[in-house]
């Protein structure tokens, strides 16, 4: 077959519109029907990016701002300014304790082989991410737990009630709770699709931090965690403060987001308003 | 020989220039002396292919132009990487003002547009640099179609998209004999072909070059390619599948080499870096008999590379710490030189070999 300056253009185009299609084509499903769930996320969990004065980009996006609970033995540590102010961090990723050896091998890990290398590196690293469903927690038990650890172990130093202040008002209700392979399975166990979220992750190995031959794992991220704001919700992000950090919770721009969660697990923002 | 294209028609040209600079040495000597006829004969003749060659293909026509040449080459390279970079951020600056539909149109028809003017360029264009840019454009607005696509739509990330970017660039490198874009489209392939094998190994897919073993299979498959299908068309497209094969097999192995910890075998760390060094050297050494026998010379070139940056490496790791610095460089000046005397005396038994086949073939 010769090739000839009409095949190349029938071949760029048709590559370049079947690419877009097919692209569109799974959004569509994506958002069709029902969606999995619908979760009403806040400025606490749907936070802008910290280079929002950048000028060389005019798009928006907000960022999903999830957490984990880390383990009780940290605050169950005798009373020291040290391990209050740990227990008193919001966890954006990390260990938890529901993320224990059996939960690792139903997710695919194998916990022989974190013995097998004898290194002196971490033998847990043998292995690597693994692509899982996530179910993701809105004010839920996850939340309440942290908020009461925020009051039982506030010391009453001026960082700890500055800690316990934010835990009320300013940090994450989105917590990752559980994790499998079967989006089905999870939510069979999790079916209150307005307060419960499945998403795709990943979660790494790690070790026990008390016994380093148990297999242990780490949530290290979201694999959509980041939504654009279309056009038409801009107005209601406009002012939106960045660093959450320094800002007093009395100055923040408050706002609230439907973010459906569609047939391939992927979000979008349905409708937002100020508040 | 037919000429389909620069590189045939600038080698045909050049072949020219030398004939005459040798007839005219050859007359000096009295070794040869065309009469008035044949001198004209050949005369017109060359003049003739030049000037189609020129038209047809814009070669260079003396070393005068040689030079500007491949200052063009650096230039017209230049401007379409500041091109390309500039689509982005373009496209960035706005965006954010957009609705979704015309986000989406926007992107389809920014490919589309590039793509096809690109083809309209090099119908004007004989000399191919301003085809080469505007194809470079029109890749970089593609790429930009599929990533911002993802982002509107808060898309899972795939390789997948790598597979449409590879296929783009090697239509358009073939379409237009560009080596470049050749190399992209390859640099594609291999990552997407790490990716799938590292997520059928369970890890996921943009963590593939935590596990340098998954660029092998890639590496390997691409080194062949040319040996299946036939380039002899497209004069100079064959070198660039074995020079990124080599660097894709021989770069992991040397990473692996120093780091044992990122290899899927079930042994001890130490003992994978000992296994890499010496596959590493054994396959640089083979990989330059086969690019001798065979006669790649770009197979040689970087496979010598590779061999003395294993080389170099590993005496690193024994003598930096134990010896004094001058020391330790006086050591790999001369094994330079060592290398350099093994290289002169395989060149020159090649050299033999080859007159000794030309001797028994006449």
């Amino acid at each position: 077959m010769m090739w000839n300056r009409k095949r190349t253009v029938i071949a760029g185009v048709a590559l370049i519109m079947g690419v877009n299609i097919f692209a569109l084509a799974g959004v569509f499903f994506n958002r069709s029907g029902t969606a999995e769930s619908t979760l009403k996320l806040s400025e606490r969990e749907l936070t802008p990016p910290r280079w929002r004065d950048n000028k060389e980009d005019s798009g928006l996006s907000l960022k999903i701002s999830w957490r984990v609970l880390p383990p009780e033995p940290i605050a169950k540590t005798a009373p020291d300014k040290n391990a209050d102010d740990y227990t008193l961090y919001p966890s954006y990723s990390g260990e938890s304790d529901w993320l224990n050896e059996s939960k690792m091998i139903a997710l695919g890990f194998d916990p022989s082989s974190a013995n097998s290398r004898l290194d002196e590196r971490s033998s847990a690293t043998n292995q690597k991410t693994r692509d899982v469903m996530l179910v993701l927690q809105l004010n839920g038990s996850a939340y309440e737990t942290a908020l009461k650890r925020a009051i039982k172990y506030n010391s009453g130093s001026k960082e700890n009630v500055k800690m316990m202040i934010n835990e009320r008002d300013k940090n994450s209700r989105l917590f990752v709770i559980d994790a499998g392979l079967n989006a089905t399975t999870l939510r069979t166990a999790y079916p209150d699709r307005s307060q419960y979220a499945i998403v795709r992750g990943q979660i790494r190995p790690s070790w026990n931090a008390d016994n380093k031959k148990k297999l242990a794992g780490v949530v290290s991220k979201l694999n959509v965690d980041t939504l654009h704001v279309p056009l038409k919700l801009r107005h209601t992000f406009d002012g939106a403060s960045l660093i959450l950090d320094e800002a007093p919770a009395a100055k923040l721009v408050r706002y609230e987001a439907d973010v459906a969660f569609g047939q391939r697990l992927e979000p979008w923002i349905t409708a937002a308003t100020r508040k | 020989m037919s000429i389909n294209n620069r590189i045939d028609a600038q080698k045909r040209a050049d072949d020219i220039h030398i004939f005459s600079d040798e007839l005219q040495r050859l007359e000096r000597d009295g070794v040869l002396q065309l009469d008035q006829t044949q001198r004209l004969a050949v005369t017109t003749h060359h003049q003739t292919l030049l000037a189609s060659f020129a038209q047809s293909f814009d070669i260079d026509r003396d070393s005068q132009a040689k030079q500007l040449s491949l200052g063009m080459r650096i230039t017209s390279f230049l401007g379409a990487a500041a091109l390309a970079v500039s689509v982005f951020f373009l496209f960035y600056q706005f965006w954010g003002w957009f609705s979704t539909l015309v986000q989406v149109a926007t992107l389809i028809a920014a490919a589309l547009a590039t793509f096809l003017t690109t083809l309209w360029i090099q119908q004007k264009d004989s000399s191919g640099y301003f085809a080469k840019l505007a194809a470079l454009v029109a890749f970089a607005c593609f790429v930009l179609n599929i990533v911002m696509l993802g982002q509107i739509f808060n898309i899972t990330p795939s390789d997948k998209a790598l597979l449409p970017w590879a296929a783009f660039a090697l239509l358009l490198a073939y379409a237009l004999d560009l080596r470049l874009l050749l190399v992209a489209g390859l640099l594609c392939v291999i990552a997407f072909v790490a990716a799938r094998v590292g997520t059928w190994s369970g890890m996921y897919w943009l963590d593939f070059g935590e596990r340098p073993e998954n660029f092998f299979p890639a590496a390997i498959a691409l080194f062949f390619v040319p040996r299946f299908i036939d380039h002899r068309r497209f004069a100079g497209f064959a070198s660039p599948y074995r020079i990124i094969a080599l660097l894709a097999l021989f770069l992991p192995m040397l990473v692996l080499a120093n780091w044992g910890a990122g290899s899927y075998l079930p042994l001890h760390s130490k003992t994978i870096e000992v296994l890499y060094q010496i596959l590493g050297f054994a396959g640089t050494a083979l990989a330059i008999w086969l690019g001798i026998r065979l006669h790649f010379a770009e197979v040689v070139n970087v496979s010598v590379t590779l061999f003395v940056i294993f080389l170099f490496t590993k005496m690193f790791d024994w003598w930096w710490t134990l010896m004094p610095k001058y020391l330790f460089f006086l050591v790999l000046g001369l094994t330079a030189l060592l290398l350099l005397f093994v290289f002169r005396r395989l060149r020159t038994a090649s050299i033999v070999q080859t007159e000794t086949s030309k001797d028994i073939a006449s």
